[in-house]
């Protein structure tokens, strides 16, 4: 499935900005499995990019069309159907549901495909050392711990791109390593591509191509 | 979708006594309702023997005072033409019919062998006027059988006061129905003996009714008067409890049965208390339909975080609202059951009151009781759901976001 970027502006973005970056007002296509870093410094817009191409802002200028049809084009059950099944993501603010418990965040939305392997849950959860958080409410979890729930969380479902925005913000540089081995891992599992956003160059994980945003 | 998840998502934002006010106070509400539907039926049987409406209390018999004047002059006091059609123009009057009644003597010999012998009189009101026509209701010169139409309240004196006192068999109304009544009519020395048979019993009107064609005749044979006013005059009203009524038989001196109108006018103000206190009810229900329908959005409201995160992870809006609303349906399901529980104790106790007093209340449910049951049970539904899909709908759409 690929990734179309046409022009995609943001309403609210200062013109020098646009000019600058290699993302904004482009048009860009990215292939199936292909590795893509999105880089710039804080409060750049990456967030912001991040969730244009996941649907959850509109207020742009230009299209993102996924295999060629514009993203909002099947309305919010098309939306709803891309969210389960063919792009996952790990948000900046992770998104926990922070009264329930680990495990509980990854089931939400695991079960939303029938996708939830406890056993691999489980192996992936010892592989990024938050295995024994699992049973614990996310409101007592570190940001770090947090930052590896969402990344297993986003692992667990069916997907063909993996938005990844600042993923290892909250993560020193062995447990980044392990994160990033293990999203290169099952992207190379599901022969999907992924869109990563940090502040720098991040060799965690290889890349196919680098913008600056 | 795993129901116990978002349960769990959603619990936090739970106002649990808000909630057990408002579903409380729906049922508590609802079964108020349900038992003024009940009652308002029930008042009906208790004090009029029927159902809310047609039954005998809404006709009434009216007469004339009898003054001194009538004594000494042997003179009975009748309606004219005029009186009836003033009577006849009343707001109140639905229906009237003329009693007519006999100018000649009538005797009776139920039974040669019993050696029973009684005069009595015969009286007939226009067909429509009856409780209900019986079969072969009709009379003219030459038939040799009379129908007879009998008080149900004279036929249980008979039954219940004369025949024991005077040693003589009680009937079932089947077997009076079956048996021959030789009447004779008579003026001077002419006479005219006819088979009488009883066809039916009314509540209506105590008398001794035949067809209106009987009576023309033998009063226009036998009477001393061939074409007598009538004495009684039979009105069907919309309402026997209608203060009206007895306002115009005061002003006229004319007289009824005041005790089928009291019956009526004692109904009457039971039903004006069981109407109000039906409004009550309802306006609680309303109120606390109204609570669980903003408790409903404020649900959504508290958890609009949480749901927007879903959608955010996949969940289709409609999705988390068929989901709120089976959870809603299901507590609508427990707020009826509760209801109805509370409706049906409450109905046999009422009943158990009724009968230690001496009524005789009906056994059986009123069917607008069901129908209120379902009817307000549907509205709630789909005032849930307007709450639920209107509060949905708002979820996550801030800020351009989506």
């Amino acid at each position: 499935m690929t990734i179309k970027l046409e022009k995609v502006r943001p309403l609210f973005l200062d013109e020098s900005w646009v000019a600058e970056s290699e993302i904004w007002g482009e048009d860009l296509d990215w292939q199936p499995r292909e590795k893509i870093r999105i880089a710039a410094p804080s409060g750049k817009g990456k967030t912001l990019l991040t969730h244009i191409l996941y649907g959850l802002r509109r207020d742009h200028d230009g299209s993102v069309r996924f295999f060629g049809e514009e993203l909002h084009a099947a309305g919010e059950r098309g939306l709803s159907a891309l969210r389960r099944g063919r792009v996952a993501i790990v948000f900046q603010d992770m998104r926990l549901f922070a009264h329930l418990n680990a495990l509980d965040n990854i089931d939400i939305k695991a079960s939303l495909t029938g996708a939830l392997d406890r056993a691999r849950i489980d192996d992936q959860a010892g592989r990024l050392d938050v295995a024994k958080a699992l049973h614990r409410p996310c409101s007592t979890l570190s940001l770090g711990e947090q930052q590896r729930v969402a990344i297993v969380r986003a692992l667990a479902q069916p997907f063909d791109w993996l938005l990844l925005d600042e993923p290892f913000s909250h993560l020193d540089e062995k447990m980044a390593r392990a994160a990033g081995g293990l999203i290169e891992e099952v992207c190379e599992e599901r022969s999907a591509g992924f869109v990563l956003t940090s502040l720098g160059g991040t060799n965690n994980l290889p890349i196919d191509r680098e913008y600056l945003l | 979708m795993k129901r116990g998840l978002l349960n769990k998502i959603v619990r936090p934002h739970v106002s649990v006594w808000r909630m057990i006010v408002a579903n409380a106070g729906t049922a508590l509400g609802l079964a108020g309702l349900l038992l003024a539907v009940q009652l308002y039926f029930d008042f009906g049987v208790i004090f009029e023997g029927g159902g809310a409406t047609g039954s005998d209390s809404d006709y009434l018999i009216i007469s004339k005072t009898v003054n001194f004047r009538n004594t000494v002059t042997f003179t009975t006091p009748t309606f004219s033409e005029d009186e009836i059609e003033m009577i006849r123009s009343q707001p109140f009057v639905q229906r009237l019919g003329e009693i007519k009644g006999s100018t000649f003597g009538v005797i009776a010999v139920p039974s040669d062998f019993l050696n029973i012998y009684t005069q009595f009189f015969l009286e007939s009101v226009p067909a429509d006027m009856l409780d209900e026509v019986p079969p072969g209701w009709e009379w003219a010169e030459g038939d040799t059988e009379l129908p007879i139409i009998l008080s149900a309240e004279f036929f249980n004196i008979y039954n219940l006061v004369f025949a024991p006192s005077q040693g003589l068999p009680p009937f079932t109304t089947e077997a009076l129905k079956l048996a021959s009544l030789p009447i004779t009519i008579k003026s001077g020395t002419k006479s005219h003996t006819i088979r009488g048979r009883v066809r039916g019993l009314s509540h209506r009107i105590p008398s001794v009714m035949v067809p209106e064609e009987f009576l023309k005749w033998a009063n226009e044979n036998y009477g001393t008067d061939t074409d007598p006013a009538p004495c009684r005059v039979l009105i069907e009203v919309a309402d026997a409890a209608d203060p009206a009524i007895m306002t115009f038989l005061r002003e006229n001196e004319f007289e009824t049965n005041r005790d089928r109108l009291r019956r009526s006018r004692t109904a009457g103000a039971a039903r004006i208390a069981v109407v109000v206190t039906g409004a009550i009810s309802l306006l609680i229900a309303g109120l606390s339909v109204m609570l669980a329908a903003m408790n409903a959005q404020l649900l959504i409201s508290r958890s609009a975080a949480a749901l927007a995160l879903l959608v955010q992870l996949g969940y289709e809006r409609g999705v988390l609202a068929r989901w709120l609303m089976v959870t809603h349906a299901a507590f609508l399901g427990g707020v009826a059951a509760l209801a109805v529980a509370v409706f049906g104790f409450g109905t046999d106790r009422i009943r158990t009151l009724f009968v230690d007093n001496g009524f005789e209340p009906p056994s059986t449910i009123e069917p607008l009781a069901w129908v209120v049951l379902v009817g307000f049970s549907c509205v709630t539904l789909l005032l849930q759901i307007w709450a639920v899909r209107g509060g949905l709908e708002r979820v996550g759409l801030e800020n351009g976001n989506t």
